[in-house]
């Protein structure tokens, strides 16, 4: 990238001033690399502030062709200003600078047209990744920054040490989220405070959000870091994810403009249209646990009648591995498992050796046992692998194939 | 012991699922559930079937908060998950339903007894 630019070096003369608004609250910092910039591109126009408001205040009164931010800031920070600013300029190519760790903020969607700068760097990178965004064949790298869920918004503002309430609505409930200095001193639903409201809302798989800048926690009731409550966020949505719920069709998260009251800063977010939509997660599977509850419920109905009709059908149970119940699924007519006791034990224990012996684990779709007047089929849920379906069939009324078919098909059925 | 076909019955006038039993060394067994009891809701959703009881128990996912009817009387458990439980070994669990006769016929009077076969 630096090597092309050498070659468009030439060419600078001819071309419009590039405007370049480079903001950092470590003023020598951004002196020293204002200073260098305007060495490497005499030719640009370069800006420095020391905060986001000033930064927004230059791009109000003079555009900007480039953005160079730093991430954590007192005050406005740098998501929340390029947030404001790609209201105005949404291909506006950004740098990010940033001195966490780029695996945790590499992370996150940051869009197309976003780089980040890991502190400390050396100027050669950074001057690399400005000739990237303003090469003139290259229209920049910009986009909206777009979040992938609530998880994600709440680690935005933890990285950017803010300070202020971040309120969640959902359908009817509302959720509170204070951050001080990036952690999260308290949270709040109508069913709960501390780290239980903080799950609660981090599973809400849809409505919009609001940040209060500087508004402070009236009280402190949560004291996990914000990383384990993120992590432990995320074992729960994917725990979610992996059972056997509908795809969610929740509308998404929306970022909602704050009322025209309260501090400075989060006026410049009113200004604009709240535009940033935060896509929900791709539709392969998600967490909503309600909205489709009536039509699964309909379909393991179904699945299950299904079961009943199978010809030889004797009887099924649901065992859950993980509670330990197993659990009788009323069948039509009488049911009646019986097993045919003698050697049954027996024969699980050959089959358990056998398996344990060629290492089989992982992969068992299903188990067949075979007496000398029943089948028993185990299928574990592939969905959610610690139900089990037990189903017994009479072995001379019974079509082994088919019973399996139909039972393959119940948990299909189970993990739409 | 309640029979086999008088539990499904009570099951069916209470409208809850019939548990036919709980593996050794489970939070259900641990909290004392057993063959014979109804089980009527999870996590604060009536379980009238099969489907309920795999929608309620998504609901959470450190344990599950369950409602038993026995002997008259509602119970209230709370189930905690044993972290283990997440990698299920099939062919054990296998050995356990053997174990149990999850049809409970040796435990079911009307049932004759687990070794007749039936025709």
């Amino acid at each position: 990238m630096a090597r092309r630019l050498q070659l468009v070096g030439g060419m600078a003369a001819s071309r419009k001033a590039r405007r370049i608004i480079l903001v950092d609250d470590e003023e020598a910092l951004a002196w020293s690399l204002a200073s260098r910039l305007v060495k490497a591109r005499p030719t640009d126009r370069i800006q420095t502030a020391n905060d986001g408001e000033r930064a927004l205040e230059m791009v109000h009164e003079s555009g900007v062709d480039l953005l160079i931010a730093d991430i954590r800031m007192p005050g406005m920070s740098g998501i929340d200003l390029v947030l404001a600013v790609r209201r105005l300029y949404p291909d506006l190519p950004v740098i990010m600078m940033t001195a966490f760790k780029s695996a945790e903020v590499a992370r996150l969607d940051w869009g197309p047209f976003t780089r980040l700068l890991e502190k400390p760097f050396e100027f050669e990178r950074l001057r690399a990744l400005v000739d990237e965004a303003l090469a003139p064949e290259v229209v920049g790298f910009s986009g909206a920054i777009s979040v992938q869920t609530l998880p994600d918004v709440v680690q935005l503002y933890a990285l950017s040490s803010a300070t202020g309430l971040l309120v969640v609505r959902h359908d009817d409930s509302e959720g509170h989220l204070y951050f001080a200095n990036g952690a999260v001193l308290h949270a709040v639903t109508a069913n709960a405070r501390g780290d239980d409201a903080f799950y609660e809302i981090m599973m809400w798989s849809g409505g919009e959000f609001t940040m209060r800048a500087g508004t402070a926690a009236p009280e402190r009731s949560v004291h996990t870091n914000w990383q384990e409550l993120l992590m432990e966020s995320m074992r729960r949505l994917d725990e979610d994810r992996r059972s056997d719920e509908p795809p969610s069709r929740a509308p998404g998260w929306t970022h909602a403009p704050p009322p025209l009251d309260d501090d400075g800063f989060d006026l410049t977010f009113s200004e604009f249209e709240p535009s940033v939509t935060l896509v929900p997660p791709a539709p392969v599977e998600s967490t909503q646990p309600t909205e489709q509850t009536t039509e699964m419920t309909m379909n393991i109905k179904d699945s299950l009648n299904k079961l009943n009709s199978i010809d030889g059908f004797v009887g099924a149970a649901l065992v859950d591995s993980e509670s330990g119940m197993l659990l009788g699924q009323e069948g039509g007519g009488g049911l009646n498992l019986e097993v045919a006791a003698a050697g049954n034990t027996e024969v699980v224990r050959a089959k358990r050796k056998t398996m344990s012996n060629l290492n089989l684990k992982e992969s068992i779709e299903d188990m067949l046992i075979s007496l000398s007047k029943q089948y028993h089929l185990i299928r574990p849920l592939r969905s959610r692998s610690t139900l089990f379906f037990y189903v017994v069939l009479d072995r001379q009324r019974s079509n082994l194939a088919m019973a399996r078919i139909a039972l393959a098909d119940v948990e299909k059925e189970l993990q739409v | 012991m309640i029979g086999k076909a008088s539990l499904f019955a009570l099951a069916k006038a209470l409208e809850g699922i019939p548990v036919l039993g709980a593996l050794s060394g489970s939070p259900a067994a641990r909290a004392g559930i057993r063959y014979g009891d109804v089980l009527l809701a999870v996590n604060g959703k009536r379980t009238r079937t099969v489907g309920d009881y795999v929608e309620a128990k998504a609901l959470r996912s450190d344990g599950m908060e369950i409602v038993v009817f026995r002997t008259g009387t509602e119970k209230v458990e709370l189930l905690t998950y044993d972290e283990r439980a997440k990698s299920v070994d099939t062919a054990a669990l296998l050995a356990e339903l053997a174990a149990l006769r999850i049809a409970p016929g040796a435990l079911d009077p009307e049932g004759g007894g687990g070794s007749s076969m039936p025709d």
